[in-house]
């Protein structure tokens, strides 16, 4: 793409970019550490995350700012338009994305214990890495578009759905199974973490289709 | 959608020349009636000139040549047999720098009535042009006044002034040649909303150099370069989502 | 050494002082360094220093001139022996008087020997001390500009100052044109009072009847003349009326033409042959109202049984019209011209023709700068004489028939002051006042002018 003839116009639309891939980075360690929450309960771990939530929140809102300001003082046209407008909708993206981690922080926090195996839990961990990877690979998708990359984000976002309905149905034999009751709410949490992750998957998606619409101009 | 609306202007490879020079290159141009449509473009890529052939007013300018046709509701107004006096009746146009003549606000407005014998009656007149004044928006602020010059009023109030001038002979096509780029930002959202107002009676011809007026008060908008019409279209998918690459990087700007 | 040589030698020193500073602030600037400079351009150092040399020459010579018959009329009395000056019937002054005017080459026969020598005496002296007056002018000029020069360095802001002087310069040269204009009015307004002392201002202003003859005998009858002063302005309103009558609307018209509607091509044929016409010498003007223009009058007048006089206001006024028709054209052509193109694009975009917006737009909106054309057209027809010192003749008639002979100021004030004269009389100081009173009417009228075009001038931006 050239150049813009105001070089600062320049430095604005890069300083977007650079200010999405800062907070992606603190939501790929969230996702991380939220995956590793899944495998063991860690204490250190949960405060971590509400600790990081927080920074992407601060984050957020300086994006905000900063767009906001790039608005008012460039009146972008055109790709430009798209551009800052994107940024702010995937911040909005992330920040939610961070939200959904952290509830599923919660469920795990508020779980006095999880069993040690339960049929689906090689699935919803494996779920969690899928989404995670996936979020990888749409942050770069967003930093180089291209279509090779877009494709691969819709078809890892398939192998999520799969996943998830993999999960609800194994959770739905062990509920099946067990008749306790205490078990039995904790199945249904587990398939309430699958939905988060399910949603943080759709999300991821957004924003691949955010990053399409910057591309093409066509709202689809 | 596209079919409803109705083509006031159409020109068919309308090309100008000053002298060995051309400045406007095989331009086809619809302008729909009842819309606002935009000229934008670098500057001296021949947006006034190709807004001027519109109502002739290239015929003022001894070394200009145009070949090509423009049409108005069909007819071409470069045929020998049109006097071009009549047709400037029927296209008014409003300048870049508000020229209200040297004389009272009342007698500015009462120009063009008068020279083409449009009333009957000194009450007739008055009444035109009240009405003018009423629809440029302009009349409460000078109903008191209305034997002062016209020189004698702000830019702003000079501007609508002179589009109320040019209302008052009732055209149905009102070209405007940068008419806000002296204005502040109230007297141009003034002029912006009257836009807006005229657009149900007139059709409007805008040049202007500010992208985001162009996107505000038009629906079509086609870009100039080099006296090329580069592209043309909704002036909402130009500035969102332009097909050329010229024209965007124009309206981005970046060095095109 | 005279003056000339005193001027050469001058340009000479100062030239060689404009080197010689530029030079010397070229080395110390040089000499100060890089970062160091001094705070003014070289030449305006050189500049100082020849203010210092010039001024003060100025000054001195004029002194020296103020000084000289002062010096001499010592000279040549100390020279002449104390017998001839006892003889002498006459006061001394006269004296020194007749020495300065004995041509010494060949003096009148019969001089006194004693007075041709003292002018022999005075001769050389003179050149000598007059010699030693300007060598030493020079050299003190020479010795402070070279102080002014010694004086640059860096804490030394020649440019101030001479920039200083420089508005010195300009105020006293515009002083001296204001001067003289004061003067003038001064020198009339003195002889004009003089002249109302003799004749009450009323009947000057307001007499009806111009006879200045004064009697040259005491027995002669109308001894004392009369100056009423109405029917030569009325004769000067009748001629400039006819005059403008001519040429505001050829004058217009032509500029209207020349600006709107002649192509470049005609337009630069017609504008210089105008300008021809500008040129013309009024009294040639003068013989062709006079030798052409009147009898042609005359003849037509007999042709209709009309009584038309071979000098009649008519041909004078329609001739003087002619002349000023180039001024008023051009005037107004220049104001035509100023109209914006933005407010012609208007009108024509109204669907105005080309004569409708010249009629309602071009036209009003130069309007003022026309009218003030036209005024300043006036007050030059108002002063024209000679025109009217051949067609009109110079018969003070009360009357408003333009067929008839009339006279105007200008021409009363020049056959008043014509011939052999005693200055004290009322017939030739009426020629101050007729002149006074005329200056205060022109006078009125380019202030009117200029304060019209003045106040509509920004209009049109
Ligand atoms: N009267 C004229 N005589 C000769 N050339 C002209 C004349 N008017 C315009 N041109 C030339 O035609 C070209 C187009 O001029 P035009 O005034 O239409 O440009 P524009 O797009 O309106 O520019 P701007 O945005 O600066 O008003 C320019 O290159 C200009 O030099
Ligand atoms: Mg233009």
């Amino acid at each position: 793409m050239e150049k813009h003839i105001v070089t600062n116009y320049d430095l604005d639309l890069d300083q977007c970019k650079t200010m999405i891939g800062e907070m992606s980075i603190y939501i790929d360690k969230l996702l991380v550490d939220v995956v590793g929450l899944v495998s063991s309960k860690n204490t250190n771990l949960i405060n971590g995350i509400f600790r990081t939530e927080e920074e992407i929140n601060k984050l957020e809102k300086k994006l905000r700012l900063f767009t906001l300001n790039v608005l008012s003082k460039r009146q972008p046209m055109a790709d430009d338009l798209r551009a800052v407008l994107i940024t702010l909708k995937i911040s909005g993206i992330l920040e939610r994305i961070a939200d959904h981690l952290v509830n599923i922080t919660k469920k795990i926090d508020h779980q006095i214990k999880i069993p040690e195996y339960f049929s689906s839990k090689m699935d919803l961990e494996a779920l969690g890495k899928l989404v995670s990877e996936n979020f990888s690979t749409v942050i770069n998708l967003y930093k180089e578009p291209s279509n090779e990359v877009a494709k691969e984000v819709l078809r890892k976002d398939m192998l999520c759905n799969e996943l998830f309905s993999e999960i609800c149905k194994k959770n739905l034999d062990d509920i099946s199974k067990n008749n306790e009751q205490k078990e039995c709410k904790f199945f249904i949490e587990i398939n309430f973490i699958a939905k988060e992750f399910e949603r943080i998957g759709d999300l991821v998606k957004n924003i691949s289709k955010e990053v399409r619409y910057s591309i093409s101009g066509k709202v689809r | 959608m596209v079919s409803k609306k109705k083509i006031k202007v159409l020109t068919k490879r309308v090309s100008v020349f000053y002298g060995d020079k051309q400045a406007i290159k095989d331009v086809n141009l619809e302008i729909y009636e009842n819309q606002v449509t935009s000229l934008i473009g670098p500057s001296g890529c021949g947006k006034s000139t190709f807004l001027r052939c519109i109502n002739r007013m290239n015929d003022t300018i001894d070394i200009c040549r145009i070949t090509g046709k423009v049409l108005i509701d069909n007819d071409d107004i470069y045929k020998a047999t049109l006097d071009p006096v009549l047709l400037r009746a029927r296209v008014g146009m409003v300048f870049q720098k508000p020229n209200p003549f040297p004389k009272s606000i009342f007698d500015n407005v009462a120009y063009g009535p008068q020279i083409h014998g449009l009333t009957n009656s000194k009450e007739e007149l008055e009444d035109l042009v009240v009405n003018s004044l009423q629809k440029a928006g302009l009349f409460n602020e000078v109903k008191d006044r209305m034997n002062e010059s016209g020189t004698s009023l702000s830019g702003g109030q000079q501007q609508r002034l002179c589009i109320a001038r040019a209302i008052a002979v009732s055209p149905e096509i009102i070209l405007m040649d940068e008419p806000c780029s002296a204005l502040d930002p109230i007297a141009t959202a003034v002029i912006e909303e009257l836009i807006d107002e005229l657009m149900q009676n007139y059709t409007i011809v805008i040049v202007t150099h500010s992208m985001q007026q162009a996107a505000r008060v038009s629906q079509q908008t086609a870009y100039f370069h080099m006296g090329n019409l580069i592209e043309f279209g909704e002036t909402s998918k130009i500035f969102q989502n332009p097909k050329n690459k010229q024209t965007q990087d124009y309206i981005t700007g970046r060095i095109g | 050494m005279g003056l000339g040589s005193f001027c050469v030698l001058i340009i000479l020193i100062a030239t060689f002082i404009t080197w010689y500073g530029n030079n010397k602030a070229l080395r110390v600037n040089h000499a100060l360094g890089k970062d160091l400079k001094l705070p003014s351009l070289p030449k305006y150092y050189s500049f100082y220093a020849i203010l210092w040399l010039i001024i003060p020459s100025i000054i001195l010579i004029l002194t020296w001139y103020i000084a000289k018959p002062l010096i001499l009329d010592v000279l040549v009395l100390s020279f002449i022996s104390e017998d001839t000056i006892k003889n002498f019937s006459g006061d001394p002054s006269m004296l020194v008087d007749r020495v300065k005017s004995i041509n010494i080459e060949r003096p009148f026969p019969g001089t006194d020997t004693n007075l041709i020598e003292a002018a022999v005496y005075l001769k050389k002296t003179l050149e000598r001390v007059q010699t030693f007056t300007f060598l030493s002018i020079l050299s003190l000029g020479c010795f402070l500009s070279f102080i002014a020069i010694k004086k640059i360095n860096p804490a030394f802001r020649a440019r101030q100052i001479v920039e200083k002087y420089n508005v010195a310069i300009l105020l006293v040269c515009s002083v001296v044109a204001i001067v003289t204009t004061i003067g003038i009015v001064f020198s009339l307004i003195f002889e004009a009072l003089r002249f109302f002392d003799k004749i009450p201002l009323f009947d000057f202003l307001f007499g009806l009847s111009w006879s200045p003859q004064m009697a040259i005998r005491e027995d002669q009858v109308a001894s004392q003349g009369s100056f009423g002063a109405i029917p030569i302005f009325a004769g000067t309103l009748l001629i400039t009326i006819i005059a403008m009558t001519v040429a505001i609307p050829v004058g217009l018209t032509s500029a209207i033409f020349l600006s709107q509607y002649s192509s470049p091509m005609t337009r630069s044929i017609i504008k210089p042959l105008l300008e021809i016409l500008a040129g013309v010498p009024t009294v040639v003007y003068g013989f062709f109202a006079a030798i052409t223009v009147g009898p042609f009058l005359k003849g037509l007048g007999d042709v209709f049984s009309l009584n038309i006089a071979s000098e009649s206001a008519l041909a004078a006024g329609s001739v003087m019209g002619i002349m000023i028709i180039p001024f008023i054209s051009s005037l107004s052509d220049d104001v035509i011209s100023a109209v914006p193109q933005s407010l012609k694009d208007g009108s024509y975009a109204m669907g105005a023709t080309k004569s409708e917006t010249v009629k309602k737009v071009i036209l009003p909106a130069a309007l003022p700068g026309i009218v003030g054309a036209i005024l300043l057209a006036i007050s030059r027809a108002v002063g024209e004489t000679m025109i009217v010192v051949m067609a009109a003749g110079i018969a003070a008639n009360l009357t408003a028939n333009p067929l008839e002979a009339v006279t105007t100021v200008t021409v009363q004030i020049v056959t008043l002051l014509i011939g052999d004269q005693e200055f004290d009389s009322a017939k030739t100081l009426a020629a101050f006042a007729l002149g006074i009173t005329l200056f205060v009417v022109t006078l009125m009228l380019n202030l009117f002018a200029l304060r019209i075009v003045h106040k509509y001038r920004e209009k049109y931006e």
